[in-house]
Parts: C-alpha cells; sequence; structure tokens
C-alpha cells in the first residue's frame, strides 16, 4: 500500500496530541528529577537531575540517612515495594473475579431472553448511580459484620460478584457479535457454558481486556475504599500512601511526591503496553478462528 | 498465544509474583500482655517522627510498667475516618483532631468528658495558658486535650516597608494605621498594560484578604473589630463589629482599585511555594500562622520579613487569633482509661513541648521551660507564643454548625471582596442564612432530646 | 393449551437460565448492595447525625432539598457541567480512538501517551495542573502571551472560567473512553469495511455507514457511564480548588455538596435524600438516552 497523504496527516495530528498530552507528565517526571533545593523553582527542567527521590521510596526504610543537622532521617511513608506489594494482592485476588462475573452476568443480560431481565439490568445500571459517600456507612457495618474492617478483603471481595460498570460494558460487546456464530455452535450440541468459553470469551477478547486493564487502574488508584476500611500500616495501599507525602505544614517533598506518582504510573503504563496489542486488528481476528 | 506473547505476559508477571511472594512484609509487634490503645494521627514525615518517638519512649517506660501499648497509625482524613469508625461502633481510643470538629462532636455525644480523669491524673489546668483549654472546652466541659497549638500573627516585608518610607521596626497599631499602610504599600505598574477595566495593573499589593491566598480563617476580621462570632446561642455577624469589619476591608481596597486587586488575587497559586505572592515579593504584608517561617526558609531564604501581632480597631485591645490541634477520647472507645493514661504522659510539660518545638508550634504552657525555646526552628516562636497571653484571645466560634457558618461566611467574604453589592448588604444576608441554619438544627436537637 | 404450556415452560427455562447467568451480579447485589441501598432509603427519611441514631422525620429532608439555594446552584453547575462535557467527551475519544486505529508507525507509543495520564494519581494531576494554568507562571499562559494574547485568562480562580477550565482539564482523561472505543473498533467485521468500499463509499461514507453503527452499543455504553460520571463529579474539582468550592461556588458540584452535607455538617439523613434525588435525576436522564438510542444504536446480535 502506498503511503497516502491521509496518513502522513494522521501522523502529524498524533504527534501534536502526544505532546500535548504528555506535557503535563513531562512537568510531573521532570519536579521528579530535581533535587531539594531546586523544587521551588519554576524552570521546566531540573539543573542537576538525581534519582534522589526515587531512591529514598525505593530502597528499604533502615538505609536512610541523617540530614545535614546529624539526625535521623524519618522513613518515608511512601515505602514503595511495600505499598506496591499490598495493592497488587488486592488486584491478584480480584482481577479473574472481576472478569469472570461480569462477562458471565453480561453474557446473560446480553444474549438470553428471560422475563424480568430488563427490569433486572436496570437495576445493576441504578446501582451505578448512587453516589458513594452515602453507601460508606451501611456498607462499613455490613464488613463489619463479617469481620472484614482492618483487613484487604472489602477491597477485593466484592470484585467475585463483577461490577455493574463492566457488566454493562461486557453486555453491549456481547451484543454486538452476531448471533450466527452461537446458534451454529448450539445446532453442533454445544452448551450454553461452551458457547460463553469457547466463542463469546475469545471473541469478546479486547473488551475483556479493557475490563482487567480499567479494573488494574482502579486497584491502583483507589483512594476511598483503603481509606475506610483499612487501619494498619502494614496493609496500606499505593494510593493511601501518596496521602502520606502531603504536609499541611509546609513540608511536602514536591520532589518525592511526583516521584512516587511516576512509580506508581509505570507498572500500569507497561501493562497497557503489552495489552495494547490485543487492539491490533491481526491479534484480534487470529483469536477468532483459534 | 504465539511464544512472543507469552514471553511478554511473563516479563510482567513475573516481577509482580516475585514482589508478592518474596516482597516486604511491614509489620507492628506488640508484646504480649498489653492493653492496645488505638491511636490515630493526622502527621506524617517530620511531624510523625516527632510524635513517633515519644509513643516509642512511652511503651518502653510507663505503658510497660502499666501494660499499655500505643499504636500509632498515621491516616488521612483522621475526622472523617472517625466519624465512619464511630458511627460502625470501632473508633479510636485516641484521635488528633483539629479544635473546630470538637463543639460539633461533643455536642453529638460522641467524646469523652475528660475533666474528671484530668484531675484523677494530676494535670494541673492552672500551668496551660487559659486560651489553650477554653478551646477544648464546650458548654463547661473539657472534651480535648490540646496537643499543638498556634496564633497567626501579621509577616511583613520590611524590605517593602523601607521602600514605601515606613518605619521598618513599627508595624501597624490600629486598623485604620493598617489602611494608611497597605495603601502606601500598594505600587502599580505604570504605562504598563491595563486591566480588561483600564485600571494600572497592581505589581505589589499592600494586603490581601482573599480566602484562595491565606488560609482557612477568612471569618477572623470581626474579631479585630471586638467581635466575637458566636456567644454559645446566638451567631452574629451582622453586627457593629461585623459591619465595620467589612467596610474596613472594602475601604482599603476601594481606595486602590477594587477591580486592580481583584485581578491580581486571581493570579493565587499554589500557596505553599515560591510563588506564593509574599514569598515572591509581590505582597507586602500577610496574616499567617508560625508555619510560614518554615516556608520562608524553604522558598524565599532571603526574604527581608518580620512577625507582629494583627493590629485591633482599638489601640488598648490586642485581639489574637488562636487555634490548636488536639487529643480526643470518643466515648465508645474501647480503653479509655488506658488512653488517658498516654495523655497525661503527653500533658507533661517536658514531653509536650518537645513535641510542639518539634513541629515548630508554640508551647500550650504558661511559662515555657528554657529548653523549649533553645533549638525551636522558628525564630519567631515569641512572638506568637507572646500573643496567645493577650486577654482577647479568640479560637474557633464554638459552634455545633461551624462547618455549614464557615462555608456561609466564606461565600460571603468572597462576594463582599469581589465588590458586586456593598458589605452591609452581604453581612445582613449571611446572618440571615446562618440564622436559618443555627435554628434548623436546635429544632432537630430539641426533637432528639425530647426522645431521650 | 398445550402450546401455551409449553411456552410456559420454555420461559422458565429462560428465567432460571437468566438467572443463573446473571447470579453472579443479583447475589452480589443482595449481599452488598441492596441493604445498603434500603438503609440509605430509610436514612433520607431521617434525621442523621452519623453520631447517634437515626430519628424518622418523614419527608422533611425532601422540603429542604427544594428550597436550598446551594442545590439550586450545585444542580445548575452539574448540568452544565455534565451538558457540555459528555458531548465533547464523546466526540473527542471517538476520534482519537479512529485516530490511534490507523496503521501508522509508533501506534502504540500514541495509544499510550493519550492513555497515561488516567493513570496518573489524581493528586499529582492536580498539582500538576494548578501549576500549569497559574496566570503569572504557568506554561499555559506563558504560550498564550507569546502568541499575542496579553491578557491571558485567570483560568481557576475567574467565576467566568472556572467551568471551562474544568471541563478542559477533564478531557485530558479521555483515556478510557478511548480505550473502550479502541476496543469496540476491533468487533466490526473487516468485511463491513470491504463491502463499503466496493460500493465505493469514501472514507467519510464509511464513517458514517460502517464505524459509527459499529461503535454504537460502545457509544451508548460511554454516553451512559460518561452521563453518571459528570453527575458524580468530585474529585476533580476538589484537587483543582483544594476543598474550596471554586470562585463564587463556580466550581461546585452535586457530590461535593453532598459529601459535605453528610461528612462535614454531619446531615447523612439530608445527604441521602439528596443522594435518592440524584439517583431519580440520572435515572431519568439516562432512560431518556436509551429511549433515544432505540433506533441509532445498532446491535448486531439481535
Amino acid at each position: 500500500m502506498k503511503l497516502r497523504p491521509a496518513q502522513i496527516l494522521t501522523f502529524v495530528a498524533l504527534c501534536l496530541i502526544s505532546a500535548a498530552w504528555l506535557l503535563p507528565l513531562g512537568w510531573m517526571v521532570s519536579v521528579s528529577l530535581k533535587p531539594a533545593q531546586e523544587v521551588s523553582n519554576a524552570a521546566l527542567l531540573p539543573h542537576k537531575p538525581t534519582l534522589d527521590s526515587y531512591r529514598r521510596l525505593v530502597l528499604p526504610p533502615s538505609r536512610s540517612v541523617v540530614d545535614a543537622t546529624g539526625r535521623p532521617v524519618e522513613p518515608t511513608p511512601f515505602y514503595f515495594p511495600l505499598l506496591a506489594r499490598n495493592t497488587l494482592i488486592v488486584l491478584l485476588l480480584s482481577v479473574g473475579g472481576v472478569v469472570l462475573a461480569s462477562s458471565a452476568a453480561a453474557y446473560g443480560f446480553a444474549r438470553i431472553r428471560f422475563p424480568g431481565r430488563d427490569l433486572l439490568f436496570a437495576i445493576c445500571l441504578a446501582t451505578m448511580m448512587i453516589p458513594f459517600p452515602v453507601l460508606m456507612i451501611p456498607q462499613y457495618l455490613l464488613f463489619k459484620q463479617l469481620g472484614w474492617i482492618g483487613t484487604t478483603a472489602p477491597l477485593w471481595a466484592p470484585a467475585w460478584f463483577g461490577s455493574a460498570f463492566n457488566v454493562f460494558l461486557l453486555r453491549q460487546f456481547f451484543a454486538g457479535i452476531p448471533v450466527e456464530l452461537e446458534e451454529a455452535a448450539m445446532l453442533d450440541g454445544c452448551n450454553r457454558w461452551s458457547v460463553f468459553w469457547r466463542i463469546m470469551l475469545p471473541l469478546a477478547r479486547p473488551a475483556i481486556t479493557v475490563v482487567a486493564l480499567l479494573h488494574t487502574l482502579y486497584v491502583w488508584n483507589d483512594l476511598v475504599g483503603p481509606l475506610i476500611f483499612l487501619t494498619r500500616p502494614e496493609k496500606f495501599t499505593l494510593a493511601l500512601g501518596l496521602q502520606f507525602l502531603q504536609s499541611r505544614s509546609g513540608d511536602t517533598p514536591w520532589n518525592e511526591l511526583m516521584a512516587a506518582s511516576t512509580l506508581i504510573v509505570l507498572p500500569v503504563l507497561i501493562l497497557f503496553l503489552l495489552a495494547q496489542q490485543v487492539f491490533i486488528r491481526g491479534i484480534a481476528t487470529s483469536g477468532l478462528k483459534g | 498465544m504465539k511464544f512472543s506473547a507469552w514471553l511478554k505476559a511473563l516479563i510482567l508477571v513475573a516481577p509482580a509474583l516475585a514482589l508478592v511472594a518474596f516482597g516486604p512484609r511491614g509489620q507492628t509487634e506488640i508484646p504480649p500482655g498489653r492493653v492496645v490503645v488505638t491511636y490515630w494521627e493526622k502527621w506524617t514525615l517530620d511531624e510523625g517522627r516527632a510524635i513517633k518517638a515519644i509513643v516509642a519512649r512511652f511503651n518502653e517506660t510507663v505503658g510497660r510498667d502499666k501494660g499499655v501499648w500505643v499504636n500509632y497509625t498515621a491516616l488521612g482524613d483522621v475526622d472523617k475516618r472517625m466519624l465512619i469508625a464511630t458511627a460502625g461502633g470501632d473508633p479510636p481510643d485516641i484521635a488528633g483532631l483539629s479544635d473546630r470538629f470538637v463543639p460539633q462532636y461533643a455536642d453529638q455525644d460522641a467524646l469523652l468528658p475528660l475533666d474528671g480523669m484530668m484531675a484523677e491524673h494530676g494535670i494541673d489546668a492552672a500551668a496551660f495558658k487559659p486560651i489553650w483549654l477554653d478551646i477544648c472546652r464546650y458548654r463547661g466541659k473539657l472534651y480535648a486535650l490540646p496537643s499543638t497549638p498556634f496564633t497567626i500573627a501579621l509577616f511583613y516585608n520590611r524590605a517593602h516597608f523601607r521602600a514605601a518610607g515606613l518605619d521598618p521596626d513599627r508595624p501597624p497599631q490600629t486598623t485604620a494605621e493598617f489602611t494608611e499602610y497597605a495603601v502606601k504599600l500598594t505600587r502599580f505598574e505604570k504605562g504598563g498594560a491595563k486591566s480588561a477595566g483600564g485600571d494600572d495593573r497592581i505589581v505589589q499589593l499592600g494586603f490581601t484578604p482573599s480566602p484562595s491566598m491565606l488560609g482557612w480563617w477568612h471569618w477572623v476580621w470581626p474579631g479585630f473589630f471586638g467581635g466575637r462570632l458566636w456567644d454559645g446561642e446566638r451567631f452574629h455577624i451582622d453586627d457593629e463589629p461585623g459591619r465595620a469589619a467589612y467596610e474596613w476591608l472594602m475601604d482599603y481596597r476601594n481606595r486602590v482599585g477594587n477591580r486592580a486587586v481583584v485581578q491580581f488575587e486571581g493570579q493565587g497559586s499554589v500557596i505553599e511555594s515560591a510563588q506564593n505572592p509574599f514569598l515572591a515579593g509581590r505582597l507586602s504584608m500577610v496574616f499567617q500562622g508560625p508555619w510560614f517561617t518554615k516556608w520562608a526558609m524553604r522558598y524565599a531564604p532571603d526574604l527581608d520579613y518580620a512577625v507582629a501581632p494583627f493590629p485591633s480597631s482599638d489601640p488598648a485591645r490586642k485581639h489574637v487569633l488562636a487555634s490548636c490541634d488536639v487529643f480526643v477520647i470518643p466515648r465508645s472507645a474501647k480503653h479509655p482509661r488506658e488512653a488517658m493514661m498516654f495523655l497525661s504522659y503527653l500533658m507533661s510539660q517536658p514531653v509536650l513541648e518537645e513535641l510542639n518545638r518539634e513541629h515548630g508550634k508554640v508551647s500550650p504552657f504558661r511559662s515555657p521551660l528554657p529548653s523549649f525555646y533553645e533549638g525551636h526552628p522558628n525564630p519567631h516562636v515569641r512572638v506568637f507564643d507572646q500573643l496567645a497571653t493577650s486577654a482577647d484571645c479568640f479560637g474557633y466560634p464554638q459552634m455545633p454548625t461551624w462547618g455549614e457558618a464557615w462555608t456561609e461566611t466564606l461565600f460571603m467574604t468572597e462576594n463582599t471582596l469581589r465588590g458586586v453589592r456593598p458589605p452591609a448588604d452581604e453581612v445582613r444576608d449571611a446572618q440571615l442564612r446562618v440564622d436559618a441554619i443555627v435554628a434548623q438544627y436546635d429544632r432537630a436537637a430539641a426533637r432528639r432530646k425530647a426522645r431521650q | 393449551m398445550s402450546h401455551d404450556a409449553r411456552h410456559r415452560k420454555a420461559d422458565r427455562a429462560a428465567l432460571l437460565s437468566g438467572l443463573a447467568w446473571t447470579a453472579p451480579w443479583w447475589l452480589g447485589f443482595l449481599l452488598l448492595m441492596a441493604g445498603p441501598l434500603v438503609a440509605t432509603l430509610y436514612l433520607s427519611f431521617c434525621d442523621y447525625s452519623l453520631l447517634e441514631p437515626p430519628a424518622f422525620v418523614g419527608v422533611e429532608n425532601y422540603v429542604t432539598l427544594v428550597r436550598d439555594e446551594n442545590v439550586h446552584k450545585v444542580l445548575w453547575n452539574t448540568l452544565i457541567y455534565a451538558a457540555i462535557s459528555v458531548p465533547l467527551m464523546t466526540a473527542l475519544a471517538v476520534g482519537l480512538a479512529i485516530l490511534v486505529n490507523q496503521p501508522v508507525r509508533g501506534q502504540a507509543f500514541f495509544r499510550a501517551a493519550i492513555f497515561v495520564p488516567t493513570i496518573v494519581p489524581l493528586v499529582a494531576a492536580g498539582i500538576v495542573w494548578m501549576w500549569l494554568l497559574n496566570p503569572e507562571s504557568g506554561l499555559v499562559n506563558e504560550t498564550l502571551k507569546a502568541i499575542g494574547i496579553n491578557r491571558p485568562p485567570l483560568w481557576l480562580e475567574s467565576p467566568q472560567w472556572a467551568m471551562t477550565t474544568l471541563i478542559g482539564v477533564s478531557l485530558w482523561f479521555v483515556g478510557t473512553p478511548m480505550v473502550i472505543y479502541l476496543a469496540g473498533l476491533q468487533e466490526i467485521p473487516e468485511t463491513l469495511y470491504e463491502a463499503a468500499r466496493l460500493d465505493g463509499a469514501s472514507g467519510w461514507g464509511r464513517f458514517w455507514h460502517v464505524t459509527l453503527p459499529g461503535l454504537s452499543p460502545v457509544i451508548l455504553f460511554n454516553v451512559v457511564v460518561g452521563l453518571i460520571n459528570a453527575w458524580q463529579v468530585f474529585a476533580l474539582p476538589f484537587v483543582m480548588w483544594r476543598t474550596r468550592p471554586g470562585p463564587d461556588r463556580a466550581a461546585y458540584f452535586y457530590t461535593t455538596y453532598l459529601f459535605d452535607n453528610a461528612f462535614t455538617y454531619l446531615k447523612m439523613g439530608y445527604a441521602s435524600a439528596l443522594a435518592w434525588v440524584q439517583l431519580l435525576i440520572i435515572l431519568t436522564l439516562t432512560g431518556l438516552v436509551f429511549w433515544l438510542s432505540r433506533r441509532s444504536v445498532h446491535y448486531v446480535g439481535r
């Protein structure tokens, strides 16, 4: 295929858009590389870039040094390996659940015509519309009854019941898959489960990837859940730890705050780069045949 | 899946699993046989270091003797976290709150009164400067103990004073003089770009009460005219001091041109930064707390400034805004006696002064120990400390509906400063709105009482 | 008669099968949501301060709500925000998804570049934008001044610009809907494009007759979810105006006010009433969207 002007235009447009979208991030990374003395100046690039902030967040607390006045430096409240581990545990315990439960429910809503389906689906949508602040207290009481306060269970267990957002998302995708494929399989003697497992799930791979990706993002950055349900520092998650780098009285280490944010972004960015291949047509359709 | 896809998945999953399997596991080791006192606090970073050191010392000494272990946990939004836990029936044993929550929570019966236990532990109320315990009291009962107190003072740029022909060692003594100073300190960009309304642009402003640039005490101004917003029953802003305060604020602004001032204030930025207009040398006077010294050291080490009491309308009076973080024991706490054991340890003068020195705050005690001032990071600490001895000190209005009144006064102040309507009108409307809020609360409270 | 019976039997089988498949969701709903939802409904008829037991007061909260000036203000703000940001976001996300779906060099990079802001912790994003939008030293106004705009707006501090600024910044988070559209694009069979090409359809024609109908179920999803999210806008204004409601309450939104009532004013009963009114509003709007979309959403699967 020859290079058409439209393609060149697309490329240029994408370059410009990416630059605009990345600019604020560039500033974030730039501040994270600034040494403490430079943080206050508004210059776009650090004068003497350093990895000190990262070192402080990643190296074990015992290796902390003394400050200029000779006092031991307080270990960082954002110890990345610990927080990342806790967050990963919540993620690993929930991501399979959210994908399986949501896609099963979505399949039911998309493909099976049963009495009361539309009402049930409407209720499902409605649960997204209740603002969380008013649900907090009743849910807190519920989880307390279950003895889950202070544990990570309230953060991952609900995922195994799916989430309205993902059910809705997958329902829309399933509804877009031609019903003929399914009917053919049913005639071949497949039951609903094998249709779902062998046809729907592989066909909806891009959508499932999106669900897994967005769930990861949610777990990674959720502040409210951990804030309410976690009480012990050894269980704290990344988003919660980030709160502790903000001081109310003028000690906020801006460079460390930005370094922590960059550290939070990196793993999900890598995940995205790997996952985005699902959105390349060749692979998506080869999945269809296999 | 193709081999390369597996490989890529492995790249991501392997480190994740390795981290889960071999990663660090934080844990709190609590010696067996101790009663665990849960203590939630907002301090992290350097402030956290100070309190953690004290907690550790308690656990090793008094705590060991009495079989108590204080478990310190730093949390964000302690007040909301505590509300939810209290509603859920398992609050912490001690919480570090801001003073403004005390009346609200005390009125709802959520805090344990401490008078009795304080006497039991031999804590001498007379050793404290009166204002700090007043702040902790609600309707005659003590519901909190002071942790890190501070007063708010006038910071002024001495270089600006000199340039304007003012004596840098003589800060304004009355609110009227303050206005004169502020007018003299305001400078315009002559011949520069005009504002949208055709005014000259302000390059240096004398003073601003803009809530977006200063802090959370936008409601303070009637205080310097002798007004107190709450008398225990009723809210007062539409009275002599209230009207005088807002007329006074607008008088200065109108003399230099309010449109230009509003334009200047709109440039507000991250207040804790080198772009803070006072630290950047574009604002001559500011009303701030002791932490502002720390910001100055950090972001503008060469700034030539001084700290003084904020002037009152009556030169014979010295009205001072005092505020304080506090310790409380929730009423449904599991271990109130053990919690009080720790609090009484904290209330000993050397310990509490150590905490406040490390935090750069003032001492809550009547006569601070010499060691308090030695090595205090704030060179102006004596000014802030002295201010708290004034007979005209005042804290937050101790009204249970302060949250709403705070918001209403914020809207009112912002609207007044924008200069849309005369201050008297704004003040009158705010009074009516807060009156309605108070009346509604009183109705609900009466109903509550009737049920009990 | 027997026909009816067979019908009924088929119905029952469908019901059982439907209930079985949707079980994860409705079990979760019954266990985790139904109780709290009913509790919230009850609390909306109560005087409840969180610290003392709730007391029934009838419809008082709803009467107060109708007269509350703050409710009028936040309703208006939220409505404006939703009405502008949802269509803008939809158009931008669809456009970007189509762009990054083109086979150009660096495709993965472009996708990541647009997506990555959604990963950034909101706290950091708020700080970054406050710096960028600073009227004096911020990069945005520096740029505007460089191209000859002498008096660029006070983005955050002027009541006239606050809403525009917020909507503008919210577009930075276009990554989420974009990725969903991107997944949707993979679902449109290549054969449809081929057929359109054979029919001589132009690029625009293919977009209009193949891409849009193919994406329509996903567009419906994003519009509904976008509407719900816009109505619940809370965190972004919170970090951009540092807990203040913005200049002249220009950044004061429904959920912010609800949150204030629940946890600052300790009026959980009133907050619950606000929540149920919000539920009814969004439900109506969503119903409207579904009704409007019934012709234009094209499900291949039906």
